[in-house]
């Protein structure tokens, strides 16, 4: 019985990729479904509160939610669960460069036919559209942005305050700012998150500079130029402006903020919500107003802010029936929903991915509450955010520029030399298929 | 050296180096358990405390509440049920299989016996982080996801322990055995009612180590159970690490909490078989 | 196989007298099979399923795939990526094992001669010794990640006390790397050599020093020509059981490094993973575990051959 089910409802699905079939969205009484996440604490006591909301709603749907582990697991877990066929959950957060590779392989499912025929339910078009062209691929959208972060600076704003200086917004004024701070304090100014490239890579390509050309399938970073700006990072981090943090990052950035050892950090906006809290009560020691700010420009011109942390997406796996992916594009919708978003912001500090919500009169309370408890959130401009060069090897392209960055910037290797065996062994792996 | 220290006599010499090397052995211990201590003081500090930059080495005030933090943010006597039953179940497995085979191969003849103790033996050369997708796929499939027999299944036998066990079987005296069956009893016979209890110190071995295999498995256990309710204590532990942005941060005061609790059961197994411990391995180091 | 089929001859006084041929039984044969069974269901079936992957293009996030020859295996021997990622977890994995196998049996060793005594105290001391033995490897890498922290961690503020007042780096940096990680896996595993290597001292007879003593020996030369002898067997056995562990370390550079710093921790197990997971290439993930499975087998059944000579036995 149930694999006539699922014939019939693969056959169903064949025909709702032709124009003229009606694609199925029913959710039969007693649908339940597995939905695999990646937050811990405060947000996944928030999620999970959204989740009784949508349950309460829609009596009919179960919904089994898994905390799964960080995003390296879920990614490990997605792939085994999926070479055995069975166990694959109907609906998954990943990590957003992951989701290139995933579509490529028709791991997840198109969009697209949900989207239309939930149309009363979600708003597309309301979705930032930097968010939503990440998450496209090959004229499909293949997710939907949820958890959504930036790599941004925090600062230490009373500290900055004290010294009247205002967070450099270009990256000509960096070696000014980076002096001045560092002959008041005495102390570095700012970590960079160093083990993973999505937050020092921005400052690259408003240089120019892009990890894959894909017109020559090389890597653009042999430009000139991030040489240049590989050499210039060096030089601050030998007068000791900045700290290359590489191990135990995300408790040394925390640590070194919040005590007052490093005036600014460069890490994911998600932990606004707790570096505030920490500072402001002055948790390890020193209490001081936390500042955002955004990647800083540089002379090529352009400011690219990216999106990254987490997207969901509906795995394609046929362990889970039609039923069940349509009850999990429903939580989707529910929980990407402006209402909701400014909740789950106001709590995580992840980004609200709807324009709507801090433009439509209706959510004016609960964006202004949002404000008053983030308030620096209103400093980023989400919709100058943009996506990044879709490729399936992006990821593994970055791993590389992350080790040769922090091999030159922690382990004193050096600048010409790391930048030279990098490009190569970036080129090598993309000529590598 | 000896020679030259004419004036100290024997017995004092003696004493100095009992007292040299019982220092010695204090400062070793000392440098050993440092990391236990540790988990211990951080286990009961405060997060300010522990994230502080100046290091306290023994808590301002004894912050109780970090256990019972754990204990009520996941189901940790759940976790605790779960390892329990699966090391139950790897234990017996272990042992009853191990015992069976190590005759064969000690005492035993038949075709081949050579050749498939080199299969044993074999397989303890490969890693279950390289081979476990083959096996992940048929357990997945048979549907003994997030249960326990899914759990045991990849730990039931260990070459390891077939080896220990063959090592003392053979060292019984074939006279033994002879001396049983003209008495008229079976092979079954013999083997648990004279060389098991002939062999105990290595069995208590064998079943300690099995013990701690089974409780402190970590890989497997992660990869085949993605219920919460069906988490076993290490794959538990870990769930008390905080993400932000899908990166882990360690709230570590909480973590060695849980740690902590999670290894107090093995300690007590340990307090009381480990003086057998010794003596179970003589036989194992004998070739 | 047919030798022992062949009537067996023996020599007794001078006449040649056939024995009866060496008779086989079925029952042993089932007694010994549940174990084999279940041993080649959970790891030779696995193995021989990832031949046959070897010869696919099977990436693990894909559910179709096509067999495609002897394509991984010309990447493996030939590619650059191969060559540079290959050539370093075999290095890291042979620095580490040399590493390891040094520290558990050489301090495993002089801790079994200096926990040679008999008293309480010591047995307690032995006893906590062996103790992280107990602890799982996944918390027991969380205990030393904090006391490693760079800025934060025991170790680094312990040292300060000594006069080191740079802070070490020592997990992200290119040597300190694999060096936490044999700390680590050091302060793991010398208890259970220090007790192996305790329980064959004591099975060592006191006469032959109470020989050697009188013949004047010193103490350094009872340790090189009595102690050292006869402790072969157990070094063999310590030596190969470390031997295929180190070989298979995972989970302690899984916690501590993930690799890195740049693959500077990266062991062939990880590699291995690192192939299956961050790049789904299944594929390419099993023609190295299968080079590796030759490596591990080769080196080990050489060193039995070789060491099966010189190892001497106690009567």
């Amino acid at each position: 019985m149930k694999k006539l089910f699922a014939v019939v409802m693969a056959m169903l699905m064949l025909l709702s990729c032709t124009a003229f079939a009606e694609f199925d969205k029913t959710i039969p009484e007693g649908t339940s479904f597995v939905f695999w996440h990646s937050f811990t604490g405060a947000n996944e006591e928030t999620l999970l509160k959204q989740i009784a909301a949508f349950e309460a709603a829609n009596p009919g749907i179960d919904v089994q939610e898994q905390y799964i582990g960080g995003y390296n697991v879920i990614h490990t877990e997605l792939a085994s669960a999926n070479a055995a066929g069975v166990g694959v959950p109907a609906l998954s957060v990943i990590n957003v460069p992951r989701l290139t590779s995933y579509a490529k392989d028709n791991l997840v499912e198109d969009l697209d036919p949900y989207i239309e025929a939930f149309a009363d339910e979600i708003n597309f078009a309301d979705f930032y559209d930097g968010m939503t062209d990440m998450m496209r691929n090959g004229d499909h959208q293949t997710a939907l942005p949820f958890g959504q972060s930036g790599q941004i600076f925090y600062y230490n704003k009373t500290l900055l305050n004290s010294l009247n200086l205002t967070f450099p917004t270009k990256m000509e004024e960096m070696d000014a700012f980076l002096e001045t701070v560092y002959n008041a304090t005495g102390k570095t100014v700012i970590d960079i998150h160093g083990t993973d490239n999505a937050y020092f890579y921005c400052l690259f390509t408003n240089m120019g500079c892009f990890m894959i050309d894909t017109e020559t399938n090389t890597t653009g970073l042999a430009n000139e130029k991030a040489l240049e700006l590989i050499k210039k990072l060096r030089e601050w981090v030998d007068k000791g402006y900045i700290k290359w943090v590489i191990n135990d990052v995300g408790n040394t950035l925390l640590l070194d903020f919040t005590s007052g050892e490093a005036a600014a950090c460069l890490y994911t906006s998600s932990t606004y919500a707790n570096y505030k809290q920490k500072a402001e009560t002055g948790a390890n020691g020193v209490t001081f107003e936390v500042g955002i700010a955004n990647q800083p420009y540089g002379d090529f011109g352009t400011n690219h802010q990216y999106v990254a942390g987490a997207t969901m997406i509906i795995p394609s796996a046929d362990c889970n029936t039609q039923a069940q992916k349509n009850a999990a594009f429903k939580l989707i919708c529910f929980l990407t929903n402006p209402a909701q978003q400014l909740e789950w912001a106001t709590t995580s500090s992840y980004y609200v991915t709807r324009k709507s919500a801090s433009t439509d009169p209706q959510y004016a309370e609960a964006y202004n509450a949002l404000l008053t408890k983030l308030p620096e959130m209103a400093v980023l401009d989400l919709n100058s955010y943009v996506a990044k060069t879709k490729h399936e090897l992006f990821d593994k392209c970055g791993d590389i520029f992350e080790n040769y960055m922090s091999e030159i910037m922690a382990n004193g290797m050096d600048p010409e030399e790391g930048w030279e065996i990098m490009v190569e062994e970036i080129n090598d792996t993309l000529a590598d298929q | 050296m000896q020679k030259n220290n004419t004036l100290i006599s024997p017995f004092a010499k003696k004493k100095i180096g009992v007292a040299i090397r019982t220092v010695l052995a204090v400062v070793v211990t000392i440098i050993m358990v440092f990391p236990l201590y540790w988990l211990l003081a951080t286990s009961l500090k405060t997060e300010e405390e522990v994230m502080s930059a100046t290091i306290t080495f023994w808590p301002k005030v004894l912050q109780w509440q970090n256990f019972s933090y754990v204990v009520n943010k996941v189901p940790f006597f759940k976790y605790m049920l779960n390892t329990a039953v699966v090391t139950a179940l790897q234990m017996s497995s272990e042992l009853l299989l191990g015992v069976l085979a190590a005759y064969a191969f000690s005492k035993g003849k038949f075709h081949g016996k050579h050749f498939f103790f080199l299969v044993v033996l074999g397989a303890m050369m490969i890693p279950i982080q390289v081979t476990f997708i083959p096996l992940y796929i048929i357990i997945a499939r048979v549907g003994l996801m997030n249960t326990y027999w899914g759990v045991w299944i990849a730990g039931c036998v260990s070459s390891y322990a077939i080896f220990l066990l063959r090592q003392a079987f053979m060292t019984v005296d074939d006279s033994y055995l002879e001396a049983a069956r003209v008495d008229g009893m079976n092979k079954l016979g013999v083997l648990f009612r004279i060389m098991v209890p002939m062999c105990k110190p290595t069995m208590i071995t064998v079943a300690l180590t099995s013990f701690m295999g089974g409780w402190n498995n970590y890989f497997w256990p992660k990869v085949i159970v993605k219920v919460q309710d069906m988490y076993v204590l290490t794959v538990g532990v870990q769930r008390l690490r905080t993400s932000y942005g899908g990166e882990i941060t360690n709230n570590y005061h909480q973590i060695m909490a849980g740690v902590l609790l999670s290894i107090i059961p093995v300690f007590i197994v340990f307090a009381i078989f480990q003086k057998h411990m010794l003596s179970g391995f003589t036989k194992a180091a004998m070739k | 196989m047919f030798q022992k089929k062949k009537l067996k001859t023996m020599e007794i006084g001078g006449r040649t007298v056939h024995l009866r041929p060496e008779k086989y039984y079925w029952s042993d044969f089932f007694m010994a099979l549940p174990a084999v069974l279940v041993l080649i269901l959970i790891t030779y079936y696995p193995v021989a399923e990832l031949i046959r992957i070897s010869f696919t293009d099977w990436r693990l996030t894909s559910r179709e795939y096509d067999y495609v020859g002897w394509k991984n295996w010309i990447w493996l021997f030939t590619a650059n990526t191969s060559k540079r990622y290959l050539f370093n977890s075999l290095r890291v994995t042979i620095i580490y094992t040399i590493g390891n196998i040094a520290i558990d049996l050489g301090i495993g060793l002089l801790l079994a001669h200096l926990f040679n005594r008999l008293t309480k105290p010591f047995a307690v001391m032995r006893a906590l010794i062996f103790m992280p033995r107990y602890i799982a490897m996944s918390s027991c890498g969380i205990i030393f990640l904090w006391m490693l922290n760079t800025d934060y961690g025991v170790i680094n503020k312990m040292l300060e006390w000594f006069g080191v007042t740079e802070h070490i780096n020592w997990l992200g940096d290119d040597q300190n790397a694999l060096i936490s990680i044999l700390l680590l896996t050091g302060w793991h595993g010398i208890g259970y050599c220090m007790m192996i290597y305790l329980s064959a001292l004591l099975g060592i007879s006191k006469d032959y020093y109470e020989a050697s003593s009188l013949d004047g020996a010193s103490g350094l030369q009872q340790f090189r020509y009595i102690t050292l002898p006869l402790l072969s067997p157990t070094t063999l056995f310590l030596f190969i059981t470390t031997f295929i562990s180190s070989m298979k370390v995972y989970q302690s550079v899984d916690v501590m490094t993930g690799g890195g710093p740049r693959q500077k921790t990266e062991v062939m197990v990880y590699y291995i993973y690192r192939l299956a997971f961050d790049d789904n290439r299944l594929d390419r993930a099993s023609v190295v575990a299968l080079l590796f499975f030759v490596i591990l087998l080769v080196v080990t059944a050489s060193t039995l051959r070789i060491t099966n000579k010189n190892v001497h036995y106690e009567a």
